[in-house]
């Protein structure tokens, strides 16, 4: 077998194909044509540089963008909540369509905390580090599936708030959903597109120390508190929504915490 | 001098490579090889991932070019390229005067 098609064998086992992959054959061969005796390194080591290099880099590309695909999703969110007042406010809803806004507006809030903090974990990591593109990546993913979830409760209010709301607000409520989700798809493509490269193992990381996380939950549990008794002018509203928001916090944490590398995985 | 020692440097090294023009991969190694007068003992094929990688990030642009009846990946330093390797020859001299300072 000769040098090229042993590399090739190693980029397609590296994650590198299609027109990367010819692309590096196409080089290294020009290489060889000039000097048919060059030391270019093993195959597999080549390979493996690659998939590093563009690893990295692509990571960190993916992970600015799907930071600036959460900040739009946020200012989109933020615009179609906006728009309700000058609609004529929210409208007094019942039953089952009640349920289903209640339910959407929870998942609203509830995912984007999860998507904020993934988010910015993900992208604080990719700005200090670049050893750790795995965890990049993973909180990232994360980051991108709790936006989906907003996007999704936007669109349901959406449809569930038509019929008492004039026709313009649905279009900018529609056109917020439209954006968003482009913005999301795009951010995913090339967060998957980054993961395909086979990288070397991780080191392991340290969780972050309880007292932030304490700390943290505890202004986030406060905020809500003293946010929904401010809006809603009760304090029993206020507690109500700081026990969800608490239960909320507590669960995302056992369920994403080792996902996020906030704490210790099994093994360590 | 081992490639372990160019850790951290060979960015900076194959981008001060292409600051007097576009080079394709071969040449940039010959030229990188000739400055150093073949002080630099690296594994050829490893620099070509470099090349790419400074390209995804924006400091290097790349396009095919036909000289010579070949098809040849032509590099060329980019504006924000120019600024990297402003950086870190700054960066370089400082290090290398405080290096000098210790050891003379």
């Amino acid at each position: 077998m000769s040098y090229l098609q042993e590399l090739r064998v190693q980029l397609e086992l590296h994650g590198i194909r299609g027109v990367l992959a010819a692309r590096i054959e196409a080089e290294l061969g020009d290489h060889l044509a000039c000097d048919p005796g060059a030391q270019l390194g093993e195959p597999a080591l080549v390979a493996a540089r690659f998939a590093e290099e563009l690893g990295i880099a692509r990571t960190r590309r993916a992970t600015f963008m799907s930071f600036a695909a959460l900040a739009l999703a946020a200012l989109m969110l933020a615009v179609s909540t906006r728009a309700l007042s000058p609609a004529g406010g929210w409208p007094d809803l019942g039953g089952t369509r009640g349920l289903v806004v209640s339910l959407a507006g929870l998942a609203i809030v509830l995912a984007a905390q999860v998507a904020f903090v993934a988010g910015m974990l993900g992208v604080s990591l990719v700005a200090r580090r670049s050893d750790a593109v795995r965890l990049a990546q993973r909180r990232m993913r994360t980051a991108l599936v709790a936006c989906a979830v907003v996007v999704a409760g936007q669109l349901v209010d959406a449809f569930a708030l038509r019929p008492f709301l004039p026709t313009w607000w649905f279009v900018v409520a529609l056109a917020s959903v439209g954006a968003s989700a482009a913005a999301l798809a795009s951010s995913a493509r090339s967060v998957g597109a980054a993961s395909r490269f086979a990288l070397p193992a991780e080191p392991a990381f340290a969780p972050l120390p309880g007292a932030l996380l304490v700390a943290t939950g505890i202004f986030a549990v406060s905020l809500m508190c003293l946010g929904s008794a401010a809006v809603e002018h009760s304090w029993a509203e206020g507690l109500t929504r700081g026990a969800v928001e608490a239960a909320a916090s507590g669960g995302c944490f056992l369920a994403l915490g080792r996902r996020l590398a906030l704490r210790p995985t099994r093994s360590a | 001098m081992k490639a372990e020692a160019l850790k951290g440097h060979l960015d900076g090294l194959v981008l001060a490579t292409l600051e007097d023009g576009p080079l394709h991969g071969y040449a940039v190694i010959e030229r990188l090889r000739g400055r150093s007068e073949g002080a630099f003992d690296l594994a050829e094929g490893t620099v070509y991932p470099v090349l790419h990688r400074l390209e995804a990030e924006g400091l290097l642009s790349s396009a095919w070019s036909a000289a010579a009846r070949r098809r040849r990946r032509v590099y060329r330093l980019t504006r924000r390229g120019r600024t990297a390797l402003a950086n870190r020859r700054a960066d370089w001299r400082r290090f290398a005067g405080a290096v000098e300072a210790v050891l003379a």
